[in-house]
């Protein structure tokens, strides 16, 4: 019946549903919690005057593992590759009848053989 | 067989235009990561310059370990995985490098 409200449900795949997609958000949260670590040690350096030399080892640690998380989900998400080489395929069937390219019925002959 | 007699091969463009789009995804993406961590550990002149050529042979040969080895049967050839995911990803990885190596250091 007209005007009847018809409901759909959309079968969408989530963000948290793909592993590759969550451990992508992982690895970037991962950084985002070294560059604090780095922010708050560089203060330390000022606040004791010592000269920045080099970012401590477990900073280097949290980049490692952010960024082996990143590299495994964006090799998941990003697609799949596929082979190249063109695969044969069936050519249609050749079973029309050979016809030329131009056909006329009209012409001169048609008068001598036409029945009157 | 060619007329001159070299072996050819029959590729689908849309497979080739695929991969490629796969291929330069993979890259922009690290490419971002890369740039972050270049930034975070503070690197500068070059030595970002090193860390960048470093990182992209990381992503190609992470590239090349998901297609199992098996390049020729996916690109043209090796160029197509290194060089234009290198060119591809140059101008993110210098954005986010020099935008985080400013968040760590000198902010």
């Amino acid at each position: 019946p007209r005007g009847r409200l018809v409901c759909t449900r959309h079968n969408s795949a989530s963000m948290f549903d793909d592993p590759h997609k969550l451990a992508s958000v992982g690895g970037f949260l991962l950084l985002a919690h070294a560059v604090s670590l780095v922010i708050s040690y560089r203060e330390d350096l000022k606040i004791s005057g010592i000269e920045f030399a080099g970012v401590p080892l477990f900073v280097l640690a949290e980049c490692l593992i952010g960024s082996l998380c990143c590299t495994w989900g964006a090799l998941g998400f990003s697609g799949e590759f596929q082979p190249i080489a063109q695969q044969p395929r069936e050519l249609p069937p050749d079973n029309m009848e050979k016809m030329h390219d131009f056909v006329t019925f009209n012409h001169r002959g048609t008068g001598k053989t036409r029945k009157e | 067989m060619s007329a001159d007699g070299k072996k050819l091969t029959f590729v689908d463009p849309e497979k080739v235009a695929n991969n490629a789009r796969v291929n330069d995804t993979v890259f922009q993406f690290l490419s971002i990561v890369s740039g972050i961590v270049c930034g975070i550990l503070g690197y500068t002149d070059l030595k970002g310059l090193g860390a960048f050529f470093v990182f992209n042979c990381v992503i190609g040969a992470a590239v090349c370990a998901k297609l199992k080895g098996d390049v020729k049967s996916h690109f043209p050839s090796w160029d197509k995985i290194f060089v234009a995911g290198a060119s591809a990803s140059a101008g993110t990885f210098i954005l986010f490098w020099t935008l985080f190596y400013n968040i760590c250091h000198l902010f």
